[in-house]
């Protein structure tokens, strides 16, 4: 059951990566099927080989005190 | 109706990120009134951060154009999971550049892998009671070529597996060592992932021998701290407390009193800041799975779960 979920999320999150061009890897944390995931490094690994992606980390600007996430962009 | 919901969720939306906004304040008085307590020493929140390559460019902007007033002393209060170990040692001496007289790090809870070789190359690392450091075997995710699936392990693993087969033959058992020895990884693979924690060892005996470790003896005490942080523990996620974090040789002391309820009140309202960003970042994502034209899901080739298995 659990693999069924995560299959359902790694396509959407593949379907977003497509989309948008890039995803933070919060917000690949906060697709409902990988609540409480113990796989979600594996998660990203997949998504930056099976898209040709690629990780990157940028200051969030709106926050008063320092913060930085990870993007997972598609490689141009 | 739809549009009413629509601005139910914006109204509650805007709520989570003032909500957010009140916090970063709190976040920043709290750090405010800490540099005061240390006779303006200046802190740096390292909080809830990833270390990656590209963040170490991230972090020396920062301490370029905020903290370069800091007079050689700096104390960074750390929250982190880990992250590339190189990176980590990059970060480490760029720190330590800003932190040239006296360089502390503080932690309220989390300081583990790559964060833990961080955090010893200052003059101190100030643990609370419950803060955790890590062991640093490296943390390996890998395609398996015969199975077709993503594996995570450490070098450890390799090791032991390697001296399984090594049993197995010494044993007689011939036809189960072979079998486990052709589903094994190319051996230049295999020298490659052990060599990796090698790295970590090097690392922390450079770090630690220069700032933290003094004396005759320096270069000893320091090689055998790295060796129990790099081989020592059984598992990557081992809970390296204050008294173990004592007991191998490390610099620490216990946050107590006034500093402790300080820190800790920084890492309490950042996890409550965390949990809130938490619901702002699934409500988002919620829209923008909305947004997905159905087509599009139909294209993608189902993805093989399987792949998530992580085991060796």
């Amino acid at each position: 059951m659990e693999l069924v979920m995560e299959n359902i999320g790694l396509k959407i999150a593949g379907a977003l990566l497509i989309k948008y061009g890039e995803l933070s890897v919060r917000d690949i944390q906060a697709i409902p099927f990988f609540s409480d995931s113990p796989h979600i490094e594996t998660v990203i690994e997949y998504l930056t080989r099976f898209y040709n992606a690629e990780i990157y980390t940028k200051r969030i600007a709106s926050s008063t005190i320092p913060e930085w996430e990870q993007i997972i962009r598609l490689r141009k | 109706m739809v549009n009413n919901e629509k601005l139910e969720k914006s109204s509650e939306i805007e709520q989570l990120q003032e909500e957010i906004t009140k916090f970063d304040e709190e976040i920043k008085n709290k750090l405010d009134q800490y540099q005061k307590s240390k006779q303006d020493c200046m802190c740096f929140p390292f909080l809830g951060v990833t270390i990656t390559r590209r963040l170490v460019d991230e972090i020396f902007q920062e301490l370029r154009t905020k903290y370069k007033d800091c007079n050689g002393r700096l104390n960074v209060v750390v929250d982190s999971g880990g992250g590339d170990i190189d990176a980590a040692y990059n970060l480490s001496m760029l720190f330590r550049k800003y932190g040239c007289n006296e360089l502390n790090f503080l932690v309220p809870r989390w300081a583990k892998s790559a964060a833990t070789l961080l955090v010893c190359s200052g003059n101190k690392i100030f643990m609370s009671p419950v803060a955790e450091l890590g062991p640093l075997d490296p943390q390996i995710t890998e395609m398996n070529p015969l199975e077709r699936r993503l594996e995570q392990f450490s070098p450890l693993h390799v090791r032991a597996t390697l001296d399984i087969i090594r049993e197995e033959f010494e044993k007689g058992h011939d036809k189960l060592a072979k079998e486990l020895t052709q589903r094994l990884q190319f051996p230049i693979t295999l020298g490659r992932f052990i060599k990796s924690s090698d790295i970590a060892e090097q690392y922390l005996v450079k770090l630690l021998e220069t700032r933290m470790i003094s004396g005759d003896k320096k270069t000893e005490t320091a090689k055998s701290i790295a060796e129990k942080l790099t081989k020592g523990y059984a598992d990557h996620s081992f809970c390296i407390n204050i008294e173990e974090a004592k007991n191998i040789g490390l610099n620490v002391t216990d946050l107590e009193e006034v500093e402790l309820d300080i820190i800790w009140e920084i890492h309490r309202l950042n996890r409550k800041r965390e949990d809130l960003k938490e619901k702002l970042r699934r409500e988002k994502v919620k829209e923008m799975i909305k947004e997905l034209p159905p087509e599009l899901l139909d294209k993608l080739p189902e993805p093989i779960s399987d792949m998530l298995k992580t085991e060796i």
